[in-house]
């Protein structure tokens, strides 16, 4: 009988210590997030890390794992996963993917309802912002920072050749002839210095060129190219004109030789840098003195518009994510702390410019003349099957850039190509 | 092979030859050694600095805090060691049967596996991940290792070399009593002791450099390999030269050592013992 | 008779069952998937549309993948001069010379380096205007070409640069075929006066041709196949001088979504392949020894 009561008991007490667990279990459920990026940069990736950090440190129910793909192989990854019906919740996405994924269906909408349900406020971004990365008037990423063009120089060049700095009253004739004057050509196995330097890509580029002249890239709809057209033509030979006909460019075969970015090579007088990561790299130049401005103006337009992106300064949700709620809350708390690390961009949010860029060390140097052309930027032109686009005008572009075939030649085969590429999207 | 004691014209044209042209094959790795105690600013300094100045160790240092490279490293090792033995084994079982022994289609499955190796491996990479995520191998050392077991290459360069070995010693086996599973382990295998370390050298060189599989198949940093952990200092828009060429550094040791000691097996010749020519 | 038949099957088949198992468990299943993309219109998200051979009849439209094609020819060109050079190499460094260990590993050397980092000291060594090869040419008189700049040159750059890549690579395969020479050969040849080029042309030459056929089969598959040193050198260019077919497959793959059309041309690329290397094993009796 004894026996019999003290097991009862212990077996009531230890259904009762076993509820207990099970409650506690239940009401702290671990959480865990994924979230997906390339930084291949220290001080990137690093902030992204503190970042997951700080925000497990606030919940601690949650976990965060971080997934570095990098990225030449980030698009070969990400589609594995998702078919393998476990896509990352969180990951980094770029404007020239984002109407692709948003297409296909791999996203989560942030309706301004889930908004405010989150108690996020996004009221204090810049403007231009939305008009990169909201496709079909809806939001589908958290942005973080967003990359106008500017001009970059090198002071110690331009002292030694004793030409003045640029300054805001500057032209594009005024930049020639600096360029002209600083450009020194190649001796033997010493390869020279060059006034500026160009750039295949659009988005990076010659866009500003092409719409400062009163050209365009796509017709507004996107659907016809206007690359052939005499103003984008015109354009592209000022710019053709700078490498093979005034030589105060290095042709496309040096600049891949100058690896990643050449103006640290001390060879370039100046070009038009943007923010972001090619920041960080300034930030190491010592041999040198360099400062920035904004772009000068079109002599005749009296345009002074540069190209400007959020690229990859934004997360995505992805829609079959198993905790969208908490995967937009940790976005917005990432986008947060990536913009108080002065790693490059400006951040999306205004109210972080005062302290995290224009007072930032690593940023301040870039801060004034990169603000001030944000109030001319003009979005991207970004379509479906963007980046077989740009593979497309790179190919010709550099075809011009080496002087194998005119500037009204390779507009006019780009066109062609692009053309057959927005026909084939539109018949979807 | 005879040792030459006095230096002949032959040997002499040798070495000339030899010096020239080893200069020509080693001038980017001398650079990529010297760029990996760069400063980030002088690593495109033209003409490039074959003496970096400053030296900057730093690099090293940073290698291995940006990346649990000393853990990518292990695993580098385990999944090229354990490639390296599956293949020498696996692959010459299957030359052994595609050389000595007969049976019906042979020749039609010895092409059926030269066929494996024409199609890209980046067209079957998403069913693959998802076979992966079936059995429950995603980032862990099996879906690195034994998916990556066959090594078809190994099989046709195995079977190239049994070929030219001649079938007296094994038929004299035969008679003699011995399973063909003897005649692999005891004649075969021993003779072959030149292509076996051609194909040691080249597994484990290739699994070492492996670099998309591994990839795929990994999430967490920990179990990555080193190409995949080198790939994570290039970025969208920048790439982190002096980083990556001091990974690289540290990352080529374990190769030379399996190519240099397994040198010992290709500077002793054949000596057929006990067969009439 | 039929137990021995029975028995020779089995013997086979069990020496052949490691490798058939790695194949029916990891590769088939991918491989019938493959050929279904193919038929489908799929950009590796939401479920595949099946289409039918449309793909295919893009693809005999898609001049991009003939270009990629012939260049991928024009690369082989590699094949024997690398396949001359390695023998040479190989025989050189199968002297017992003191520090030939040394040689050989520089000349393995260039096998083993990233191929990121060899591919930018390339960049450099073939700039038009401060690169070394030019340099050295202007010392001889001659102007030297673009190189990587122009859609002429792009290809021989490459694949100077891939002999120089591969070199040590089939420098060991034929060390390993040198090894399998038996001495008695050479002394038997010898004893009857035989000259070194005799040797050569009767002796390793026709042992060496098991060896070389491998190396002429690989080399055509990896002329087919080639696409590390574009993805880092080239990445296709300038304009499309230097696509091949498995950098085309993965820019449509991989970075215009592509996967179901990728897939066709991996296939079609492999028709191709496989007619080529069926062609080389036909042959191969009549010139490669012990076949």
């Amino acid at each position: 009988m004894k026996r019999v009561l003290r097991n009862t008991i212990s077996l009531i007490l230890v259904s009762i210590f076993l509820s207990v667990c099970l409650i506690n279990v239940a009401y702290s459920e671990q959480i865990t997030l994924v979230y997906a990026h390339w930084f291949g940069n220290v001080d990137y990736a690093g902030q992204a890390k503190a970042a997951v950090e700080a925000y497990m440190k606030l919940n601690p129910n949650i976990k965060v794992e971080i997934l570095h793909i990098p990225w030449a192989q980030y698009w070969v990854k990400i589609p594995a996963m998702c078919a393998a019906k476990e896509g990352p919740d969180v990951f980094n996405i770029d404007s020239a993917a984002l109407r692709d994924f948003v297409d296909m269906g791999v996203l989560e909408e942030i309706t301004p309802a889930l908004l405010k349900k989150l108690g996020i406020d996004l009221s204090t971004y810049h403007p231009f912002i939305w008009k990169e990365v909201k496709i079909y008037g809806k939001l589908w990423t958290i942005p973080y920072g967003v990359n106008p063009s500017y001009l970059i120089y090198n002071k110690t060049m331009f002292d030694k050749a004793g030409v003045n700095y640029p300054n805001a009253n500057w032209t594009w004739n005024e930049f020639l002839t600096a360029a002209k004057k600083l450009t020194e050509p190649a001796s033997g196995l010493t390869p020279g210095k060059f006034g500026t330097l160009t750039n295949p890509a659009l988005v990076n580029y010659w866009a500003q060129y092409i719409w400062q002249n009163g050209g365009e890239i796509l017709n507004t709809q996107r659907t016809k190219c206007l690359l052939d057209q005499p103003k984008a033509i015109e354009a592209m030979q000022w710019i053709q004109d700078l490498i093979i006909k005034h030589k105060v460019a290095p042709p496309p075969d040096a600049l891949q030789a100058m690896g990643g970015l050449p103006f640290m090579s001390g060879r370039i007088g100046m070009y038009t840098g943007w923010t972001g990561i090619g920041v960080l790299s300034y930030n190491q130049i010592k041999d040198f003195e360099w400062a920035t401005t904004i772009l000068p103006k079109h002599p005749t337009t009296g345009k002074r518009t540069p190209v400007t992106r959020v690229g990859g300064e934004q997360v995505a949700i992805y829609k079959e994510s198993k905790h969208k709620e908490e995967a937009i809350k940790f976005a917005k708390f990432l986008a947060d702390y990536m913009g108080t690390g002065g790693i490059g961009f400006i951040p999306a949010d205004t109210k972080l410019w005062e302290k995290y860029f224009i007072n930032h060390p690593r940023t301040s140097k870039v801060a004034k003349a990169s603000i001030k052309m944000l109030e001319y930027a003009r979005p991207n032109p970004y379509t479906n099957k963007f980046t077989e686009l740009d593979t497309i005008t790179q190919e010709e572009v550099n075809l011009m850039y080496s002087g194998e075939k005119t500037a009204e030649q390779a507009m006019k085969d780009a066109t062609r190509r692009v053309d057959a590429l927005l026909a084939s999207i539109k018949k979807k | 092979m005879k040792y030459n004691s006095k230096m002949s014209g032959k040997s002499i044209a040798s070495y000339i030859f030899l010096i020239f042209t080893s200069f020509v094959m080693v001038i980017p790795f001398i650079w990529m050694l010297s760029t990996a105690f760069k400063e980030p600013a002088d690593v495109f300094k033209l003409p490039p600095q074959w003496i970096p100045r400053p030296v900057r160790l730093k690099n090293f240092q940073e290698v291995f805090q940006f990346l649990p490279f000393a853990r990518m490293y292990l695993n580098s090792i385990i999944v090229s060691t354990t490639i390296t033995f599956g293949h020498l084994l696996i692959s010459s079982l299957a030359a052994f049967a595609f050389t000595r022994l007969d049976f019906p289609g042979r020749d039609i499955i010895f092409l059926m596996y030269l066929s494996l190796l024409m199609l890209p491996e980046e067209v079957t990479i998403i069913p693959r991940y998802i076979m992966m995520k079936n059995f429950g191998w995603i980032d862990k050392y099996q879906g690195l290792i034994v998916p990556l077991l066959l090594s078809v290459f190994g099989i046709f360069l195995l079977r190239q070399f049994f070929i030219t070995l001649p079938k007296d010693l094994d038929d004299a086996a035969i008679v003699d009593g011995a399973s063909w599973y003897r005649v692999y382990w005891q004649i075969t295998l021993p003779l072959s002791k030149p292509v076996l370390s051609a194909l040691a050298i080249f597994s484990f060189t290739g699994s070492w450099n492996n670099f998309l599989w591994p990839l795929i198949i990994t999430n967490s940093d920990w179990m990555k390999t080193i190409p995949v952990g080198l790939a994570m200092f290039q970025d969208l828009y920048t790439i982190q030269w002096n980083q990556i060429m001091a990974a690289s550094t540290i990352a080529v040791i374990p190769v030379l050592v399996v190519y240099i000691l397994n040198q010992r097996f290709f500077t002793q010749g054949i000596v057929l013992t006990g067969l009439k020519e | 008779m039929k137990k021995r038949q029975i028995q020779k099957v089995i013997v086979g088949y069990s020496f052949l069952a490691p490798s058939l198992i790695l194949v029916f468990t990891f590769i088939l299943y991918p491989l019938v998937w493959s050929i279904y993309i193919s038929l489908c219109d799929w950009p590796s998200f939401g479920t595949p549309t099946y289409i039918g051979f449309k793909n295919y009849i893009n693809l005999f439209r898609d001049s991009r993948w003939w270009r990629s094609l012939v260049h991928s020819i024009y690369f082989m060109l590699n094949i024997p001069i690398s396949i001359l050079l390695a023998m040479l190499v190989a025989i050189i460094m199968n002297q017992s010379l003191k520090g030939i260990i040394l040689f050989r590993t520089l000349y393995y050397l260039p096998v083993i380096s990233p191929s990121i980092a060899v591919a930018l000291v390339w960049a450099l060594i073939y700039n038009t205007d401060f690169g070394i090869l030019n340099y050295f040419l202007s010392l001889l008189g001659i102007n030297g070409p673009k190189w990587l700049a122009s859609t002429k040159w792009a290809m021989p750059a490459v694949i100077l640069y891939s002999i120089w890549k591969g070199v040590g690579y089939n420098m060991v395969i034929y060390l390993a075929g040198l090894q399998g020479i038996p001495e008695s050969l050479y002394e038997a040849a010898k004893i009857d006066g035989a000259s070194s080029w005799t040797l050569f042309r009767y002796i390793t030459l026709p042992m060496l041709s098991p060896t070389t056929f491998f190396l002429i089969i690989m080399g055509i598959i990896g002329g087919f196949r080639v696409f590390d040193v574009i993805y880092v050198m080239t990445h296709g260019g300038p304009g499309d001088a230097t696509v091949t077919p498995l950098y085309y497959i993965y820019q449509q793959a991989f970075q215009w979504f592509r996967m179901g059309y990728a897939s066709s041309i991996a296939w079609l690329l492999f028709v191709f392949i496989f007619s080529a290397t069926l062609v080389q094993w036909y042959i191969r009796k009549s010139w490669v020894f012990g076949e």
